[in-house]
């Protein structure tokens, strides 16, 4: 099946942008993966399953991309993370102390966590996903949890 | 409430600000700022949202895995490349230091949005420039044969420095962000910058610069004056 790319950018340009923005930390970055991941979904003659199967596929993408621009040297005149973070509108201090905190963890923690927590994907999901063994991913999701733990204390749940 | 609760009401301040219409549409794609690379890599699509119109690229490669020997952090090791088709740019795989394989995108096209052709492909990945914050919070560079720590050459948040590969070199600057955990702005290429050292023994890095004729400013010129061609060169 194929939903017309108009319906998927209302469904999950915002899905795209916060995954996106989790590993680049820049909004700029993130704009250019959402737009690079829908343009991508349109030249692609790829059928796809079913809706889930879409979503998958565009996060998937979108994780790539983000990583890639990682990885390459771009120069992009922007404001830095914490200055984005001022413009945004927290429901409340911990909200932005949680969003703040999950930045600060290293990557490979950060984008585990927000799969898990935001996107509710499973570990066995997250693992295909990420091209990573279950294990490696259970890792991760551990040692995230653990930092932000220490970091926020009692504005995070201990968990399993 | 839940952990899941609390991330995702902090999360959802995350909104993206990409206006699509229905509407024949030019779309600005990434652009990859290089000046050492013929290969152009800012593309413009146009992303048409009509019934039975649009154009599709695909590279004629006929789903051929080709393993090439290149540079991967520093090391010579197996590289595949593979086109695949419904991502439309090509797939890299090969198997790091801790021997686990990784898999990425090499997301860089003509600028008519067509996909590089392999010889294209090589010459890009062979000269191509990058960086790793490590978990320990060490910044690295990679070019060829070159892994680089550059964690404790910043100057005011700023680094300069020369690195000669097996088969090229790169002038690079590199900025880090304010609270100096990751990179901000990022040039490499041929020297961008004069740098000299002044009597009292400083090391002075200048942007050259150009006036409105396209000439070497006034300012750059005095610069040269003073250069020393002194700056921080890569370690084996």
């Amino acid at each position: 099946m194929r939903i017309p790319v108009q319906e998927l950018v209302e469904m999950y340009k915002d899905n795209i942008y916060a995954a996106a923005f989790n590993i680049c930390k820049s909004a700029a970055d993130a704009e250019d993966v959402v737009q690079d991941t829908f343009l991508q979904y349109y030249m692609t003659k790829k059928e796809f399953d079913d809706e889930k199967h879409i979503r998958y596929w565009l996060l998937r993408v979108a994780i790539n991309k983000a990583k890639n621009i990682q990885l390459s040297f771009r120069r992009k005149n922007e404001t830095t993370l914490e200055e984005y973070i001022e413009t945004l509108t927290f429901e409340t201090p911990e909200s932005r102390d949680l969003f703040a905190e999950v930045m600060k963890l290293p990557e490979k923690y950060r984008v585990v966590i927000h799969l898990f927590y935001y996107e509710d994907y499973s570990i066995k999901e997250i693992a295909k996903i990420l091209k990573l063994t279950e294990s490696s991913v259970k890792v991760r999701l551990s040692r995230g949890r653990a930092k932000l733990k220490d970091s926020l204390k009692e504005g995070w749940e201990d968990e399993q | 409430m839940s952990n899941k609760e609390n991330y995702k009401k902090a999360f959802s301040v995350l909104k993206s600000s990409c206006d699509f219409t229905l509407e024949e549409k030019r779309m600005n794609r990434i652009k990859r700022e290089n000046t050492h690379r013929n290969l152009l890599v800012a593309a413009v699509a146009m992303l048409v949202v009509l019934v039975g119109s649009g154009t599709a690229y695909a590279a004629d490669l006929g789903g051929i895995k080709k393993t090439v020997q290149m540079w991967v952090h520093g090391n010579k090791t197996d590289v595949s490349y593979e086109f695949d088709e419904e991502k439309n740019n090509y797939v890299k795989t090969y198997v790091n230091e801790n021997g686990e394989e990784v898999q990425e995108d090499v997301s860089v096209w003509h600028g008519d949005n067509t996909p590089l052709e392999e010889d294209e492909l090589i010459e890009y990945e062979s000269d191509n420039v990058s960086y790793e914050k490590t978990d320990d919070g060490r910044f690295m560079i990679y070019y060829q044969n070159k892994a680089v720590d550059i964690t404790d050459k910043f100057t005011d948040g700023t680094c300069y420095i020369h690195v000669v590969g097996e088969k090229g070199e790169k002038y690079i600057r590199i900025k880090l962000t304010e609270n100096g955990d990751d990179y901000r702005e990022m040039i490499d290429g041929p020297k961008p910058f004069v740098d000299y050292v002044d009597k009292k023994g400083v090391h002075h890095y200048e942007d050259v610069k150009l006036d409105e004729n396209g000439n070497l400013s006034e300012s750059t010129k005095e610069a040269y004056k003073r250069c020393f061609h002194k700056f921080i060169e890569a370690e084996e």
